[in-house]
């Protein structure tokens, strides 16, 4: 039998059954990516409403995450895959699955990208479409090395955990860069990572509620940061907690700004980082 | 009258100002800095006269007009069950 690849993905070394455009690691890994069937059981936890289709329920101690192409069941140290197209899997595995996986080891996430350069990390957070992977790619064009794009995972230093070595970006957004599209209708276009965590030099949170580019402080950046959680539902017990300290840790150790969204250029992002550091 | 904070609700000073969690419904809340001040006194499990005498001191207002503002305050803060009223 063959053994299985190792890859990293945000500070979790893992196995996996799925082919996944991950480099391969050391490991060892703590948990293992197997295919298998899922059953969507369990208490209900939350549902998307329609047109969405996505159901997120709790089976015992596992999570079962359910969307029409694949479903996921997700203990800390295993996740079942149950998909008939490994491309739908693998598109939702990295981040959407993984944010679950790390909340089931105690990590919280925010939905946003990062990037480094000279041992320091700009993040940029903000909805879809908000502008963070076109972003994260004007940096990456300067010479910076990408962290994350789309899932934030910070570790107990507060630094920015690799994620994916590439930024998912939508074609027409794409420039001209080459990439191989993925099943969600998205381009990976590959970048230079980071092997380590990267300390944050600053974040950048890109929402409609900001007419313009300015520092926030206190309860406000509170706020917004807590306004970008990746995965708003509870999964496992003392979330809202963890979400709430790691928020307040941000505003206590990192300056925040605000910023419209698709106002950021890559000039702005440099200078916030110079003035950072 | 005073006041304690149920065991469900976490705070924590950010810079002069005060976030509030309450984990059982998960949503959290945002005090201003006269909030900040008000809270601080009732949750050590002072009475809301002693909040009132905080604000009238640090912001220069009447007793009176610091009782009013304290009071809706503090009702605003009941309503939502972030503080809970002792009968005593």
């Amino acid at each position: 039998m063959a053994e299985r690849a190792i890859h990293r993905l945000f500070g979790l070394a893992f196995t996996s059954d799925l082919p996944l455009p991950l480099p391969p690691d050391a490991g060892p890994a703590t948990v293992e990516v197997v295919k298998g069937r899922v059953l969507p059981h369990g208490e209900l936890l939350w549902q998307a409403p329609p047109p969405l289709a996505f159901a997120c329920r709790r089976d015992k101690s596992a999570i079962v995450l359910d969307w029409p192409t694949a479903r996921f069941r997700v203990d800390p140290e295993r996740v079942v895959v149950d998909a008939d197209d490994d491309r739908d899997a693998v598109a939702l595995l990295i981040p959407v699955v993984w944010s679950v996986v790390l909340a089931g080891h105690g990590y919280e996430a925010l939905h946003g990208c990062a990037a480094a350069r000279d041992g320091q990390a700009v993040a940029v957070l903000g909805a879809s479409g908000a502008g963070k992977s076109t972003a994260a790619l004007t940096l990456i064009d300067r010479g910076w090395r990408v962290i994350t794009d789309d899932l934030l995972a910070l570790d107990a230093a507060g630094r920015a955990v690799p994620g994916p070595p590439f930024v998912r970006i939508c074609p027409d957004r794409a420039a001209g860069r080459s990439g191989e599209p993925d099943a969600g209708g998205k381009f990976r276009i590959p970048a230079p990572s980071c092997p380590e965590p990267v300390p944050l030099a600053a974040i950048v949170v890109l929402d409609d509620q900001f007419d313009r580019y300015a520092p926030l402080r206190g309860a406000a950046a509170a706020a917004a940061l807590l306004g970008q959680i990746y995965s708003p539902i509870d999964t496992h017990p003392g979330q809202s907690r963890r979400r709430f300290e790691l928020a307040l840790g941000l505003v206590d150790s990192v300056p925040i700004y605000g910023a419209p969204p698709r106002s950021l250029t890559a000039d702005r992002l440099e200078q916030i980082a110079e003035a950072a550091s | 009258m005073s006041y304690s904070v149920p065991e469900h609700i976490h705070f924590r000073e950010v810079h002069d100002e005060l976030m509030l969690l309450d984990a059982q419904n998960d949503a959290y809340f945002a005090l201003n800095a006269t909030g900040a001040v008000v809270w601080s006194v009732l949750a050590s499990g002072r009475p809301l006269e002693d909040a009132a005498a905080g604000v009238a001191a640090r912001y220069a207002v009447t007793p009176e007009r610091a009782e009013a503002d304290v009071a809706a305050v503090v009702d605003e803060l009941v309503g939502r069950g972030l503080l809970n009223r002792l009968d005593r």
